[in-house]
């Protein structure tokens, strides 16, 4: 089987779940992971085909949810359009951070991100008259459309694996059009691409802004749904937590990275005594799939190669 | 480039918490917990980085990461969430120097600094194994070609890592206190310093040191002190923009 049909089957079969589950409690856990999916899916573009590390993801999901909300809070703007604009920003900030650091080679873009990871969630709890500090920012109205307003878990379930569906697609598309294999030639032999005439920057800049976009798009509809965030939704561990989701599920496999952001997402929420283990776990799993397999959990699979 | 680096400063700071309350000497348990760290970077390389199957640099990369995380992970459950106080080095409290009061640690941490980076300038530009480390560095693959055993090279030098890191993370203990998350901040610091010195460079990593340090303590002092860690990586950012290769840094840092 091709991966992406794998992935779309995936996809709808969560879709149809929704309409069995009836817990609040699952539906609310299973379409935070979806949220977290569409940053997990950012982080696979750059990873696996930039084969760079973000280590401030949880950033660039901040902004998304702090600018968003603070605008349709101050300016009464849109929730749509203002998760539109704060995506925007991202993007341009990413692509700023990126456009000197991607130069370099190695692990300048993993500490320059780090950096801004750390300065977002610094500027989060200092801003109190905007943000409002540790205490977090509350008010924040919901999404609707029309009439239809999200105001219930099942709504938004249905509506967050939607969105998963939209941004797996785009990333599909990406990957298999003649960009992605660009920047997949990028990641094989930077040379050999170069000699083929691809602006290989160019192409990581853009890879590395998309991603941060993803990042922003997910922290606006989380800030939207919860209608609440604080810093601590935000910090390093987050960011760390996206690295595990996206390189244990396999940083070319959308497939794999949902699936491991889903049991990821959840079993910390299931299992709440284990919390002080949870960093010693994923620190466990990320030298595991570095030591073992640097493909994943989707590069187990024997997919169909797509032929060309 | 290793992400635990930060953490061994954590884990020097922490050991050399848990050996004073053991009631042994100070000079002892600076020997004993830099000594300590030392074998557990030598033991990492041996194990895990050695042990990798395919080292590619994203792979190593993800490697240091999830090795910090354990151990930032492990030393809270071993000593707690709480900040714990060190007792400075010295038996003497404060100093005055012209009307100015201050812990007298800061004598150690500046006569340590002077002290290590004279070492470290003597064991990389005037002997053998120095200079063979940094040969390995810049070129494993001719190095193993004159017979070097890069691999060996490169576990004393995740010795020497270690025993520095944790070096520096005891002479600041008494100073900034020990906790188990103080390693990530102090590595970020660290890289931002060598950053805008340049990279692999003993004299700029000092100054770019000092150059963080001292804007952040301006920074503190005439803007807020909640800013101050803000100040460092923002001039990292800058640097990283304007000079990749550091104030100090030499021209041919690898480029796309």
């Amino acid at each position: 089987m091709r991966q992406s049909t794998a992935t779309y089957i995936l996809i709808f079969v969560f879709l149809t779940a929704g309409i069995f589950i009836k817990n609040p409690f699952i539906l609310n856990m299973v379409s935070l992971s979806a949220l977290t999916v569409i940053t997990v899916l950012g982080l696979n573009l750059l990873l696996g085909y930039a084969g760079q590390v973000s280590l401030g993801h949880a950033g660039f999901v901040a902004m998304g949810a702090y600018i968003s909300s603070i605008l349709s809070i101050k300016t009464g703007l849109n929730p749509w359009l203002s998760i539109a604009i704060a995506s925007a920003i991202t993007t341009v900030v990413a692509a700023f951070i990126g456009y000197p650091t991607l130069k370099l080679k190695g692990h300048y873009l993993a500490m320059a991100t780090l950096a801004i990871g750390e300065i977002i969630y610094m500027l989060a709890n200092n801003l109190i008259t905007l943000t409002g500090g540790h205490q977090g920012l509350t008010g924040i109205p919901m999404l609707s459309i029309g009439n239809f307003t999200f105001d219930s878990e099942k709504k938004f379930y249905f509506f967050s694996w939607a969105v998963v569906l939209l941004f797996a697609f785009v990333s599909n598309r990406i990957i298999n059009s003649h960009y992605g294999r660009a920047l997949k030639a990028i990641h094989e032999k930077e040379a050999a691409a170069k000699s083929f005439g691809v602006n290989v920057h160019l192409y990581k800049v853009a890879i590395f802004s998309l991603s941060a976009f993803y990042a922003a798009i997910s922290g606006g509809l989380y800030a939207f749904y919860i209608g609440f965030i604080s810093p601590s939704s935000f910090s390093l561990l987050k960011s760390i937590d996206y690295i595990v989701m996206a390189f244990v599920g396999g940083i070319d496999s959308i497939f794999g990275s949902i699936i491991t952001t889903v049991i990821l997402g959840s079993l910390p929420n299931i299992l709440t005594s284990l919390q002080d283990f949870w960093p010693i776990v994923n620190g466990g799993l990320l030298v595991v799939a570095a030591m073992f397999m640097t493909r994943g959990l989707g590069g187990l699979i024997k997919w169909k190669r797509n032929t060309f | 480039m290793n992400f635990a680096q930060g953490e061994f400063v954590m884990l020097g700071a922490m050991l050399q918490f848990y050996f004073l309350t053991l009631h042994i000497p100070i000079v002892l348990s600076f020997l004993l917990s830099s000594l300590i760290v030392g074998v557990i970077g030598y033991f990492i390389h041996a194990v895990f980085i050695r042990g990798t199957r395919n080292p590619q640099e994203l792979a190593l990369i993800v490697l240091t990461i999830g090795i910090a995380m354990i151990l930032r992970g492990t030393s809270m459950l071993l000593f707690g969430k709480n900040a714990h106080a060190v007792k400075q080095f010295l038996p003497f409290d404060s100093i005055t120097v012209f009307g100015l009061t201050f812990s007298s640690q800061y004598i150690v941490v500046f006569a340590g600094a002077i002290i290590f980076a004279t070492l470290l300038f003597i064991y990389f530009n005037k002997t053998n194994s120095g200079k063979v480390m940094m040969a390995s560095s810049n070129n494993p693959l001719a190095c193993r070609l004159f017979g070097i055993d890069v691999e060996q090279v490169q576990a004393i030098s995740f010795f020497i890592s270690g025993m520095l890191g944790a070096i520096g993370g005891s002479i600041i203990a008494p100073i900034s206190f020990a906790k188990y998350n103080m390693g990530l901040i102090m590595g970020l610091k660290g890289f931002s310093a060598s950053v805008v010195g340049g990279f692999g460079n003993n004299v700029g990593a000092i100054a770019g040191g000092l150059i963080i340090g001292v804007s952040e303590s301006l920074a503190a002092g005439y803007i807020s002190s909640s800013y101050k860690d803000i100040v460092a990586f923002l001039i990292m950012i800058l640097v990283l923009f304007v000079k990749p290769s550091g104030i100090f840094g030499a021209k041919d840092i690898e480029r796309v």
